[in-house]
């Protein structure tokens, strides 16, 4: 309804401060990215990952048939255009053409088919001339949207190398160490500001700020608690959308109506606020729903319905119970504490106990990975081993019901919605991240600005 | 059947009916109310759902907004809304009905989601929603924090803007721009603005540097403009014209209704600190800049942007000055997120302004949400009555003055 397009902003406010610095100087050309990564990857083939993996790295290296742009909307990539049949059943994909492959191979339907026949087995995948044809057994209307996931970035088998089209190519690769990328001088979307780009993996979040600190690391990811005080400390934070759900997931579903009181009386009791505004800095908002509204827009119906807030009639309960909380992130064992406190002044025990396999539930964080929310949800009850919600159309409605079924179900309760930030090392300009954490450091470019 | 091959449709249009103060500024103007709402598709895709679960008769008829839309949107809106629903046989009434329609304009990143939760009597609540491709897909999202402040180009030109406002109630809207020597009325939709009629500023002095200057919208004769030692009034003829004549009125405080006034320096670019009628017992404050009016429940509480750097909270009992980076103009702005009501204020990070929400929580601001960010330096900062504010800026680039209309959306 406005024809005026807003200038371009930003997913956070220090992002746009790092941006409004470039305004005046033309980018230059060349330069090594130093980066460092809480993760170990093990492998650079797209297909292993699972749906909510390798939103950082993988998409320098491999592309998608279709993409999600800076505002969440979806958009070609390697296919310039796409159709369905009627039942949403038959796809087909055109393939861009005079893309190659970093070691010059031309992208051909039939290696884009193969690509996504090895990450999705259940899919027929096959090539129609300049095209990709691709049928599922069940409706998919989300189909354009899971091809931009990076596990269906497109790759190709070249000896005992795994090889893609995006604007880097692997130069090196530590398997769970290091990797290196080199810019890809005849990438179809134009060649990278950078020379070059070094990751490093596996450090956790001291030691990638000491590297920051030392002048080692352009560029290195922040726990969300932290965020602020390196912000008012000088530092230039970068931050995504509230884009990763931190609940409460119990790993099976309740087996009577008094422990699914326990359940919702539980859910009931944990102060997310405080959890939000002490615990991660302010960093997050409070969740009463698994998607956030940035994403639906109808987040505040379940918070009138009083999804977490006792709006049940739980009554006086009891219960013990164990959670347990991945111990690498020394916020979740924070929250988990809290939920703990919570839940003894509601009358329950809970013990908490670090990657516990047989407790009751997990706190889990699980990234929503597509800005899309049909897919996010489906990628939410994928990864929680919830039954994956079926859509027949992308109406809000069908949205708000697959939702609310699955908070209905009594195996997960959201607490929190969390971004994921960055610190970036001054001379560190054009950063730009996207909407399911993705960062486009194609535009990245290394000099001081005035 | 899905398919893509280029852009998404942008927008829709539709012929509506003109609402009443459009329809008099038609009159006044002699301008045909030629361009139509924008609301009539969704508001009509709803309606019929709503119809379908209701059936004719009366309903109780809620609309709450917590999208990035203006208020004057939301009117157009829900006017569209109630007027769909007539065509259906819902006449939409304030309340005592048994089946009660509750709407909510929301938005996510991709579109506006407009919700209606209907409930007849004991049954249960039926959750209806239509998306409606439009504005905040082109726009800054993806926030995690509790709101976030939308802009809208209202106005851009290379004359200074003082100020600008967009009367209430018009289809077409109507947009007045204050500028040193001259209000310029605008009529229009979705931003597209034609320019109607120009009322010249008479001044016998020159004007001090820093010109600022307040043009607010008046129930009765339209709009007044308050210049330092000017004041000009809209005089309702056809065609409209303005009187000016100097004059150092006190100039509306916050929103033009606040019913608070602060006298205005002729020759510097603040308020002498001088109020009328005061904020409680006082009426007398430091000089200062700039003045927001936060309601509560008993009283107003505002907040005042000293000449001195300082800020100060005023409720008529307590002065409190809380130690913040505030700049020189502060606003406030009416909203559905936290208290009900925000303070903006501007502030500076190099060679750029920034504005950003703050509650006031124990007579602490507390930042609320990311900073909307200028390009270039902010000239200006109004609330205004509709609880939006006004924010001007010299773009840096082209060197043109930009006015936005700010309005405050939640995400939570």
């Amino acid at each position: 309804m406005r024809p005026i397009a807003w200038p371009l902003l930003v997913i956070s406010s220090v992002l746009a401060l790092a941006a409004a610095g470039t305004a005046a100087v033309r980018p230059r050309y060349g330069g090594t990215l130093r980066i460092m990564l809480r993760e170990t990857s093990v492998s650079l083939d797209p297909a292993r990952l699972s749906a909510v993996q390798g939103a950082r790295i993988f998409p320098l290296m491999f592309e998608g048939l279709t993409r999600f742009d800076a505002h969440g909307r979806l958009q070609p990539e390697l296919a310039t255009r796409w159709q369905s049949d009627s039942s949403n059943q038959h796809w087909q994909f055109w393939l861009r053409p005079g893309v190659k492959f970093h070691d010059g191979t031309p992208l051909t339907a039939e290696a884009a088919s193969a690509s996504l026949r090895a990450a999705n087995p259940s899919w027929r995948v096959s090539a129609d001339g300049d095209s990709v044809v691709i049928e599922t057994a069940a409706p998919d209307v989300e189909l354009p949207a899971e091809l931009a996931l990076p596990r269906n970035g497109i790759a190709r088998h070249a000896g005992n190398k795994v090889v893609g089209t995006g604007a880097f190519a692997v130069s090196d690769w530590q398997p769970g160490r290091s990797l290196a990328l080199t810019a890809n001088e005849d990438y179809w979307g134009g060649r990278p500001f950078v020379d070059s780009v070094v990751v490093t993996l596996g450090q956790n979040w001291r030691q990638q700020m000491v590297a920051l600190e030392l002048g080692k690391a352009d560029v290195v990811e922040v726990a969300p608690e932290q965020a602020r005080r390196l912000s008012s400390a000088g530092r230039t934070i970068t931050e995504s959308a509230a884009n990763e759900l931190v609940a409460l997931v119990f790993t099976r579903e309740p087996q009577s109506a008094d422990e699914t009181r326990v359940r919702q009386a539980l859910s009931a009791a944990i102060d997310r606020a405080s959890i939000v505004n002490v615990l991660l800095q302010g960093q997050g908002l409070a969740a009463d729903t698994i998607l956030p509204n940035w994403m639906t827009g109808y987040a505040m119906l379940f918070a009138e319905a009083g999804q977490h807030t006792g709006n049940v009639d739980a009554g006086p309960v009891t219960g013990t119970m164990t959670l347990s909380y991945d111990a690498s992130d020394p916020a979740n064992q924070l929250i988990a504490e809290r939920v703990a406190l919570n839940a003894r002044d509601a009358g329950i025990s809970v013990q908490t106990a670090a990657s516990a396999a047989n407790a009751d539930a997990r706190l889990v964080r699980i990234a929503l990975a597509s800005p899309q929310p049909q897919l996010a949800l489906q990628v939410v009850a994928g990864a929680t081993g919830l039954a994956i919600p079926q859509f027949q159309g992308t109406a809000p409605e069908e949205l708000y019901e697959r939702e609310k079924e699955m908070l209905q179900s009594g195996r997960i309760f959201p607490v929190a919605h969390v971004p994921e930030a960055a610190a970036i090392a001054p001379g560190v300009n054009g950063w730009r991240a996207d909407l399911s954490g993705g960062w486009q450091l194609a535009d990245v470019w290394l000099g001081s600005t005035p | 059947m899905a398919a893509y091959n280029s852009q998404y449709p942008y927008m829709f249009l539709r012929s509506g009916k003109p609402r009443m103060l459009g329809m008099a500024l038609g009159l006044l103007l002699m301008v045909p109310a030629a361009v139509g709402a924008d609301w009539g598709t969704p508001a009509r895709a709803l309606a019929q759902k709503i119809a379908a679960v209701t059936g004719p008769g009366a309903v109780a008829l809620e609309v709450n907004n917590r999208s990035s839309l203006r208020p004057a949107e939301v009117e157009q809106a829900r006017g569209a809304l109630i007027a769909e629903l007539g065509t259906l046989g819902v006449q939409a009434v304030e309340s005592g009905q048994a089946a009660t329609v509750r709407v909510t304009f929301s938005e996510n990143a991709q579109s506006y989601l407009w919700i209606a939760q209907v409930r007849q009597g004991a049954g249960d609540e039926k959750v209806l929603m239509v998306s409606v491709p439009g504005a905040p897909a082109t726009g800054s999202f993806g926030q995690s924090s509790p709101l976030s402040i939308h802009r809208t180009l209202l106005r851009s030109q290379d004359a200074p803007i003082l100020d600008a406002t967009v009367l209430p109630g018009g289809n077409p809207e109507h947009l007045l721009v204050l500028s040193a020597d001259q209000v310029t009325l605008f009529s229009g939709q979705g931003g597209q603005w034609r320019q109607e009629q120009i009322f010249s500023i008479t001044h016998a002095r020159p004007w001090p540097r820093d010109l600022r200057g307040r043009i607010v919208f008046n129930r009765e004769h339209l709009f007044d403009v308050y210049l330092p030692g000017v004041v000009c009034q809209a005089v309702l003829n056809s065609p409209l014209s303005m009187d000016c004549h100097e004059a150092d009125d006190p100039w509306p405080l916050g929103a033009g209704s606040s019913g608070v006034r602060g006298f205005y320096s002729p020759v510097r670019n603040f308020f002498t600190g001088a109020v009328s009628p005061g904020i409680g017992k006082q009426n007398t404050f430091p000089p200062f800049y700039s003045a927001a009016g936060l309601p509560r429940q008993q009283y107003v509480l505002w907040a005042l942007a000293a000449v001195d750097g300082s800020i100060h909270l005023e409720d008529g009992i307590n002065d409190v000055m809380p130690k913040v980076p505030w700049g020189s103009d502060i606003a406030a702005v009416k909203s559905d997120c936290g208290s009900g009501w925000q303070i903006l204020a501007s502030s500076r990070n190099g060679g750029n302004d920034s504005v950003r929400a703050f509650e006031i929580m124990d007579r602490e601001p507390v930042a609320v949400g990311t900073a909307a960010e200028f390009n270039g330096r902010l000239t200006s900062l109004w609330s205004k009555d509709d609880g939006s504010a006004v924010a001007v800026e010299r773009n840096p680039d082209t060197g043109k003055y930009e006015a936005y209309s700010l309005a405050v959306a939640c995400h939570q």
